[in-house]
């Protein structure tokens, strides 16, 4: 009897169950409506196992003494694969790092400053964070501001990987809100755009074609980002170094079967870990507090004003440049990637059918990858 | 308690840093492009070597 009453059913709490129902709908949404499945479906199974009580499943080694067979496999991938030792979010970007083609920063490589001014999403996060902490609204300090603020990035492993280091508590809701925001790019940059573009901004057609970039041209890159921002921001290394490891194999040309396995069966394997490890990581007595809505608030001013800061960045090369320069491909330097570079094409063409910014927009959009993996370095560097 | 003028501080240099990062970061990626263009050679071969066979090491 008294082995019946310790049934999983009777240790559930509302905040479990509330978790159960969010993991639901993040499974609905992946299925149904296509929002981010890769990350949203293996997250809502997560949560849904992290929240289903007397599993085991997140006990940690450490938590069970280092026993032999008592730690649980969702908790031995969150302490290895995150609190750990961070692996997951470095593989994920020799992954991302296969995936990308640096072609139109490389051809264009001013668009690099609109990757940068993108990142001011972040460090208006961190004082809205730091500022809500102050007036007692919630108990963020530093660490946890800069773990907040990162979500501006819009890059969901370097915001796993700077919160695990400074805030683990935060790194559930600070990935899902990085990634949800991703997914929801469509719908949160046109207003920004369109309210702090002119139509006449917005219509400027880039008539000058994107130069062609040579192979040579394409594998120093990679060794040229390792060298010099590892060089002034070594606490970038695992993020910087991962992504341009793998970016060489595949410009290199040379390891066709590393560069496919990177871009394919190592990011998909990853992926899977690491994104059933995010969920896993959102227990219900941790999630369901204020804070976690201040986060996800926080998250949306970040990437909101992540935009703007490209926006603006954009009128103010429009008004140097010589050439014609249309401002809301700024838009696209928070990462995001393709997203937000498909959302500047797509407003651009909706002004003006000629346009065609996507090859432009992809430029500030991989900087940003390498603007928001530097930020982080940076803030560990200040904090860690 | 938030130490204000700690946290301005870090907020300077983390954008400030970042952006001076990329903008040097831009300038060395002109300067290596003008350098590799001019370099003679098939510079936009998409050639891969003849034999990728070679398995050692890996």
């Amino acid at each position: 009897m008294t082995d019946f009453l310790n049934m999983g059913l009777f240790q559930l709490t509302w905040a479990n169950a509330v978790m159960l129902v969010i993991g639901l709908v993040f499974i609905w949404l992946a299925i149904s409506k296509k929002w981010e499945p890769y990350e949203l479906l293996p997250i809502g199974i997560g949560m849904i196992l992290a929240n289903l009580p007397g599993t085991g499943l997140l006990l940690q080694p450490q938590q069970v003494g280092g026993q032999i067979g008592s730690a649980g496999l969702l908790g031995i991938f969150i302490e290895f694969g995150l609190l750990r030792y961070t692996v997951l979010p470095q593989l994920i970007f020799i992954g991302l790092g296969a995936m990308t083609d640096f072609s139109p920063l490389i051809a264009k490589p001013k668009l690099f400053i609109l990757g940068a001014a993108a990142q001011l999403g972040i460090v208006i996060a961190f004082i809205g964070a730091l500022a809500l902490g102050h007036f007692g609204l919630a108990d963020f300090g530093m660490l946890e501001a800069a773990a907040i603020a990162i979500i501006g990035g819009a890059d969901g492993p370097t915001t796993i990987y700077l919160t695990s280091k400074l805030a683990p508590d935060l790194m559930g809701v600070a990935a899902v809100a990085a990634y949800s925001y991703m997914a929801m790019v469509a719908f949160i940059q046109p207003p920004i755009i369109r309210a702090l573009t002119s139509k006449k901004e917005r219509q400027t057609y880039m008539q000058s074609q994107i130069r062609p970039v040579s192979r040579r041209e394409r594998i120093m890159f990679p060794v040229i980002c390792t060298i010099v921002v590892i060089l002034l921001v070594p606490q970038s290394a695992p993020l910087v170094g991962m992504f341009m490891f793998g970016n060489l194999l595949r410009e290199s040309g040379v390891v066709e079967r590393l560069s496919i396995s990177a871009q394919n069966s190592l990011i998909n394997i990853t992926t899977i870990i690491l994104m059933l490890s995010i969920g896993a990581s959102m227990p219900g007595d941790i999630v369901m507090k204020t804070e976690t809505l201040l986060v996800l608030g926080l998250g949306l001013i970040a990437f909101a004003g992540g935009t703007a800061g490209g926006v603006l960045m954009g009128k103010l090369m429009k008004v140097l440049s010589r050439e014609p320069f249309n401002p809301i491909i700024g838009a696209a330097g928070v990462s995001a990637v393709p997203m937000a570079a498909r959302v500047v094409q797509h407003i651009g063409q909706k002004e003006n059918p000629k346009n065609f910014l996507l090859m432009y927009a992809m430029g500030p959009n991989v900087a940003g990858v390498i603007g928001s993996a530097v930020v982080a370095g940076v803030l560990l560097n200040m904090l860690g | 308690m938030i130490d204000w003028a700690e946290a301005w501080e870090i907020t300077a240099v983390a954008f400030g840093f970042t952006f001076a990062v990329l903008l040097f970061l831009s300038f060395i990626v002109i300067l290596a492009s003008f350098i590799l263009t001019r370099i003679p050679g098939n510079a936009s071969s998409e050639d891969r070597p003849a034999n990728n066979n070679n398995v050692a090491g890996e």
